[in-house]
């Protein structure tokens, strides 16, 4: 098992966030986590990757309890793609991507030729080791996308984070961009989490799914077994028609209740 | 740092060490600007010294040089170069690498190129320290009376700094967006203040005006010795969060997730920052653009990594400083101008031309890409 979560919760103030999440993922599986705004889906993934720490419950990565590690040790286990990105500095791809391997450098912060050998594969398998010179205030929204993920993958963690990785992106750079996450969790024996408001891309992608609502648990398991009428009604409050076909399912929303 | 495109399949490593090279190269010719604008300046002046001598002097004073050389330089020579212009030129290096640094670094916290060494208010709060000593007489008292607007300009810069600080803290946050606009506040209700006091300056309204353009004049080694301490250690600490730096740019969840502690990072920047600022207002007054303008013009040269912007910032801010005083002390000789006049015309201009040619490079031309 290579992310088991027990018992997590986690409050903002006062206001219950997380109450009691529990989930266990295996090395090349795809969890997706859905839900309505303010289901606390990012709040999750933060307290995955430790940027919130939780005072109740364990997130064990290999077994080991990540919230009681120092930052940059989290970092080199668990990596995250997060929604926003602020890129108003002209870095090269270059840069941003060998920032990924900040968590493994020294206190001077001089990268080794290893660290650039593990930036040029992570850009090779996102396809933007071409884009290396380019200056990332220039790239189109897709391009950076893979760019963070790369940056991502160069920090070699064993669990990759994604806070919306399609967001705002064509139905072309989001079908590329959920097959290079699928394919980088098979190659990379990952445990990738995304959040996604898209059902049926992560219907499409997802190996399980994670329906939250109001910072629990509503229905985990099958893309089959979360995404039915029932759920969708009760958590989202919409009418929705669920498509089986081809072992895929579809949802096309009707009407809100 | 872009200067050539590398030809097509060039490896990565390729592209790689020629960026090094070149970034180690811009932080040698910064060393070597900085050592020849030093030697020309403290040569130059009413008694004009041959820049040999004026080497031939300075390397005399190292121990195990000073066996090399003989002394065959008029004694007045030595006294100008060692008492008088050599102090000068010294304050001259550690105000323009602690403007020049911790502007760079205020940019690169406040993620916006507006961001100068002053942003939180600083100067506003430098200017009442200096004005309560200068104008309404505060003293430290007999035997320290010499210190007292330094002293004053320092602890209330720094008073300001946490004062803004601890307006703009949420909780255990600092937003940076709250810092700007404490900043401004605090700022607008210390000049208003200052402007009373000037009002009832009368007649010594004059050193205050002085005071506030800034500059080097009254350099002496104390000033030196005084000074140097916070400057080079708050500069050497500041280097250790270049990579810090360079995360954060790229937002503060990226940052973060890649392990490094954001709110530390900036509450220790912050604060180092005001310390050089301090300590740099308090000798030398409010010299302004250089802060602002130098750390622009080395990300248009270097590129925006703070591994090498940091350094060559610090380099090139005490450069341009030491040059610009050199003309404030040539251009009205034998009386002198307040360097920050120079600084400020000089910086400007080049500033605007920045604006209207460059403002990609100097961070203007982003986007939130989500």
């Amino acid at each position: 098992m290579r992310l088991r979560i027990k018992d997590l919760s986690f409050s903002y103030d006062s206001i219950k966030a997380i109450d009691n999440v529990s989930m266990e993922i295996n090395e090349g599986e795809v969890l997706g986590i859905i839900g309505p705004n303010g289901a606390g889906k990012s709040t999750l993934l933060k307290c995955i990757n430790s940027i919130l720490k939780p005072r109740v419950g364990t997130v064990l990565v290999d077994g080991e309890d990540i919230l009681k590690l120092r930052k940059d040790e989290v970092a080199k286990r668990v990596a995250m793609v997060p929604q926003n990105s602020l890129t108003s500095f002209p870095f090269t791809v270059l840069d941003v991507v060998l920032m990924g391997r900040i968590p493994h450098l020294g206190k001077l912060g001089r990268e080794s030729e290893r660290d650039l050998k593990i930036a040029e594969e992570a850009m090779r398998t996102t396809f933007v080791l071409s884009l290396a010179d380019r200056s990332v205030d220039e790239l189109s929204g897709g391009e950076f996308r893979r760019v963070i993920i790369a940056m991502a993958l160069a920090q070699e963690p064993s669990i990759l984070l994604l806070d919306e990785p399609t967001l705002h992106l064509d139905i072309s750079h989001q079908l590329g961009i959920m097959e290079l996450i699928r394919r980088l969790t098979a190659e990379k024996k990952l445990a990738t989490i995304l959040v996604s408001h898209d059902l049926n891309l992560a219907a499409k992608f997802c190996d399980k799914l994670i329906l939250l609502n109001s910072g629990k648990i509503y229905s985990a398991g099958s893309v089959e077994e979360v995404l039915n009428r029932e759920n969708i009604k009760q958590v989202y409050g919409v009418e929705a028609q669920v498509i089986r076909s081809n072992g895929l399912v579809y949802v096309i929303p009707i009407k809100p209740i | 740092m872009r200067l050539r495109k590398p030809s097509a399949g060039a490896g990565l490593l390729e592209v790689y060490m020629v960026k090094r090279v070149w970034r180690t190269l811009a932080i040698l010719v910064t060393v070597v600007t900085l050592f020849g604008a030093t030697i020309l300046a403290i040569g130059v002046g009413q008694v004009s010294i041959p820049p040999d001598t004026t080497a031939a002097i300075l390397l005399s004073k190292v121990p195990p040089l000073n066996l090399i050389f003989n002394h065959n330089w008029p004694t007045s020579y030595e006294v100008i170069v060692m008492e008088i212009r050599l102090p000068r030129v010294l304050l001259g290096i550690l105000v323009g690498a602690a403007l020049a640094s911790s502007g760079a670094v205020m940019q690169g916290t406040f993620k916006n190129p507006l961001a100068d060494p002053y942003v939180l208010g600083l100067a506003a709060g430098a200017v009442f320290g200096a004005s309560m000593s200068m104008v309404l007489g505060l003293s430290l008292g007999v035997g320290f009376a010499r210190y007292s607007t330094p002293f004053l300009a320092f602890i209330f810069t720094l008073l300001t700094a946490f004062l803004v600080y601890s307006i703009a803290r949420v909780g255990k946050k600092v937003p940076t967006s709250t810092l700007l606009l404490a900043g401004i506040a605090v700022g607008t209700f210390f000049w208003a203040i200052n402007s009373f006091i000037q009002y009832l300056a009368g007649e010594r309204l004059q050193a205050v005006i002085f005071w506030i353009m800034g500059g080097l004049w009254p350099a002496s080694w104390e000033d030196v010795a005084l000074s140097a301490p916070p400057i080079i250690l708050g500069i050497a600490l500041i280097m250790l969060f270049s990579k810090h730096l360079n995360a954060m740019l790229m937002g503060e969840e990226v940052a973060s997730s890649l392990g490094i502690n954001v709110d530390f990072a900036l509450k220790a920047l912050i604060v180092l920052s005001a310390l050089i600022v301090a300590s740099a207002v308090a000798v030398s007054g409010t010299i302004g653009f250089v802060g602002l303008v130098i750390p622009h013009m080395l990300r248009l040269i270097v590129g925006p990594d703070h591994r090498v912007l940091l350094p060559t910032s610090c380099l090139f801010g005490a450069t341009f400083l030491v040059l610009a005083d050199l003309v404030a002390r040539l251009v009205v000789a034998p009386a002198e101008l307040p360097v920050g006049i120079i600084t400020a015309s000089i910086g400007a201009p080049f500033f605007i031309y920045l604006l209207r040619t460059k403002k990609k490079a100097i961070g203007l031309g982003g986007r939130l890409v989500s």
